[in-house]
């Protein structure tokens, strides 16, 4: 065993909590330590685990997923610096059994947490189904609260508590809201995850198999008596079909947990028990599951039917396809696999369109105008027509053209028309229809 | 080959373990001594005892490092260098101080030596930030992950060799604040010269404990000693008289002003002069001739008066008097 290591022993923040450091903030934290730029040490971490392909600094992979090179990293990582708790600031223990939709190119933060001194970036905030901050019950942020534009991860130490293009600071109040009860559960739930994640020692990794023991425990008694939601039913009914266990996302292992009222990690770990319990009395407020899948092939179908609508209504200007795709939880990947003449016909469609100086004001006019939006009724003429008064908000909001601002109207309309149900939706009375419309797309 | 150990060399080295180990963080020790008083041989005795057994640290940690001032500019001291060197000592240590050892574990240093390589591959990928304060400020940082406690520096002394209109006063005051910032204690070795490092500030004189590492005095007792390290020096040569080296402890001494580094290159200059000569034994002649030539002598005397004047305490009535409002 080492007795001196290539890079300081530096351990990882937040241990044996729900706010464990996550590893990628670690890398950037080593890197300024270490005096040396983030690429360069990515490189060497890179080239320290054997893997003869280069990443590039925001393409990295360090919380989970990405197979064998994921692993080699974080063996090489632990091994350069001799701290052996790495593996506690990712996914790793998960990887087995959970299929995690961690967004590696948007970062995601609490704005209060950053207030804290000595803040670090945690590893829950990389869940995209962790809404709010449990601790300060403020809203998760990908954007700038000033400026609108959406925060890159992997970004150098002393840039990240910074707006990437106005330079704002990041840390602030934050924006308090009325949760459901469902959304408070799934956040507290991933959070205990991620706490459970966190402890060294206590964290292991899970047989793969642990999962089909509780789908197999729950089919044999229930999958005939007609009592579960149509996405569960969807999931499990590839099990009975076909025998095909997929590995869950985390949103269906929470639909799941909330579905027999366990707890995920109960699934995971004790799963004969979690099946064997009573289900959920679907008569009761919790009727249909809320935590959408990016894999989910309706959401993608939603998607490609988005993308299809705004070129039928040509709008002026198209905002980029992925930025289009986050607001809807669908992968790029999934959509080109799925519907690639669409995501083919967008691509062309936009660079006709799109002269390369416009992009950037583009870009921006279309998160402003998914905030602005996103604050109002939306009337199904804006696809058509955007209002004059939202579009010379944000016109003045991001200083752009008024016919820049209108067409980022035009789009996030559109786009929100396509999306889910929006929290403030299931505050309310739950509508059936509604519901099956989301899950199983328009 | 291991030194000798003769009585005021024992002395001064546990002095200096002694403080070391007990010094404040943030504080210098400045063990000062003549050119072959045996500065360097103690050195890396005193690391080894401070830094402990290197199974037992904890991994990737550096209780000590070592790093060389030196004059590395057009013969001038450069701070930039220093902090690149003080950068490499903690990325890329050599642990030579662990070597001729009998304390340290054969796999150990064999597992050291297997993670310096590893380590300076590793850093061969990585170019460090070119300014001095970004070297300052990675090396504060590195430093303290790596959980250093003891920062030892050789040749002391080139920092004073500094450009015209530095002052070497203004590098150890930013020696100190690291000091401070790192909370280490820095352990400077080095002669006689570098007594400008404490003497300007009083600030830093405040922080520094200075050792003098003691040469041989020909008074009463010392001469007695000094004898005695001549003796057991000389064993290794053949002489064509065996009251040869007592009869001339006089000469060696002038020659060597009581160093025990000087005496026995003294008795090997001897022994290389009765060599050429084509003996195999060291006469009269031979010693002699091994004296150095004058102005050698003269340099040899004043930097042993150099290192002399600071033996001697401050004239505190002279001091007091010439103060305006001094305490009488």
């Amino acid at each position: 065993m080492a007795i001196f290591t290539p890079l300081p022993p530096v351990s990882n923040r937040g241990l044996s909590s729900g706010q464990v450091e996550s590893l990628e903030h670690y890398v950037a934290r080593l890197a300024g330590i270490c005096g040396v730029r983030l690429g360069p040490l990515w490189r060497a971490i890179n080239s320290y685990s054997g893997s003869d392909f280069r990443i590039s600094p925001g393409k990295g992979n360090w919380e989970g997923g990405g197979g064998d090179g994921f692993q080699r990293r974080l063996a090489a990582l632990e091994s350069m610096t001799g701290v052996a708790t790495l593996r506690h600031s990712t996914f790793s223990v998960l990887l087995e059994t959970v299929s995690l939709p961690v967004n590696r190119e948007v970062a995601r933060w609490c704005p209060k947490c950053l207030q804290g001194e000595d803040a670090h970036w945690q590893l829950v905030w990389k869940l995209p189904l962790y809404s709010a901050c449990i601790l300060h019950d403020v809203d998760i942020e990908s954007r700038c609260s000033l400026c609108g534009s959406e925060q890159r991860a992997a970004k150098p130490l002393h840039r990240q508590m910074k707006c990437s293009s106005c330079g704002s600071a990041l840390a602030h109040q934050g924006v308090s809201r009325r949760r459901s009860a469902v959304h408070r559960w799934a956040n507290q739930v991933q959070f205990e995850l991620v706490e459970w994640i966190a402890t060294p020692g206590v964290a292991e990794n899970i047989p793969s198999d642990n999962f089909q023991i509780f789908i197999s425990t729950l089919v044999q008694r229930d999958f005939y008596s007609n009592r579960f939601p149509p996405l569960i039913k969807k999931f499990l009914h590839n099990y009975v079909v076909r025998s095909v266990m997929p590995k869950p996302s985390l949103g269906t292992l929470l639909n799941l947990a909330a579905l027999q009222a366990v707890h995920p990690l109960d699934i995971l770990l004790r799963p004969s028990e979690a099946a064997e319990l009573p289900l959920f009395d679907l008569s009761s407020a919790f009727k249909w599951m809320p935590f959408g899948n990016p894999h989910d092939r309706s959401a993608c179908s939603s998607a490609a039917l988005c993308l299809t609508s705004m070129l039928r209504h040509e709008c002026s200007f198209l905002p980029p396809i992925n930025q289009v795709l986050r607001q809807l939880a669908v992968r790029p990947c999934t959509l080109s696999e799925r519907f690639p003449d669409v995501a083919l016909a967008y691509g062309k469609a936009r660079r006709s369109k799109v002269p390369c100086h416009m992009r950037r004001p583009i870009s921006r006019a279309f998160s402003a105008g998914l905030r602005k939006v996103g604050q109002v009724e939306i009337d199904p003429s804006w696809c058509h027509s955007p209002p004059g008064d939202l579009a010379r908000d944000v016109s003045d909001l991001v200083d752009v053209a008024f016919d820049v601002a209108q067409a980022g109207v035009q789009a996030a309309a559109i786009v929100l028309t396509h999306c889910g149900p929006s929290e403030s939706e299931l505050h309310g009375p739950i509508d059936e229809a509604l519901a099956e419309r989301w899950l199983l797309g328009a | 080959m291991e030194p000798l150990l003769h009585r005021n060399f024992k002395r001064d080295r546990s002095l200096v373990l002694k403080l070391a180990g007990a010094a404040e963080p943030g504080s210098f020790i400045f063990p000062v001594g003549t050119s072959g008083v045996g500065k360097t041989v103690m050195e890396p005795w005193i690391i080894r005892k401070l830094a402990g057994d290197p199974e037992r640290w904890r991994t990737g940690t550096l209780p000590a490092i070592v790093a060389r001032a030196s004059r590395a500019e057009k013969g001038f001291f450069s701070s930039k260098d220093f902090q690149t060197r003080l950068n490499l000592a903690l990325q890329s240590p050599d642990f030579d101080w662990l070597d001729n050892s009998n304390d340290v574990d054969r796999r150990a240093l064999c597992q050291l030596r297997e993670d310096q390589v590893e380590s300076g591959k590793v850093w061969s990928h990585l170019k460090l930030h070119a300014s001095e304060r970004e070297l300052r400020v990675a090396f504060e940082r590195q430093s303290v992950a790596r959980e250093v406690k003891w920062v030892f520096v050789r040749d002391g002394a080139s920092i004073c060799g500094t450009q015209k209109g530095k002052d070497p006063s203004d590098y150890i005051l930013s020696c100190m604040e690291i000091a401070e910032q790192t909370r280490t204690v820095w352990v400077i070795f080095g002669v006689a010269r570098m007594a400008k490092l404490w003497q300007t500030h009083g600030e830093v004189r405040r922080r520094s404990t200075v050792i003098p590492l003691m040469r041989y005095f020909d008074v009463e007792d010392d001469d007695i000693a000094f004898a005695q390290v001549v003796r057991t020096v000389a064993r290794q040569y053949k002489f064509s008289s065996p009251d040869l080296v007592q009869n001339n402890v006089g000469l060696v001494y002038a020659t060597t002003a009581g160093s025990y580094g000087q005496v026995k290159a003294f008795f090997a200059r001897a022994w290389s002069r009765a060599l050429l000569s084509g003996s195999d034994v060291v006469n009269q002649n031979h010693l002699s001739s091994a004296v150095y030539g004058e102005e050698d002598l003269k340099t040899l005397w004043a930097d042993t008066r150099e290192f002399d004047r600071l033996l001697v305490p401050g004239d505190t009535r002279r001091v007091v008097e010439s103060s305006p409002t001094g305490w009488k």
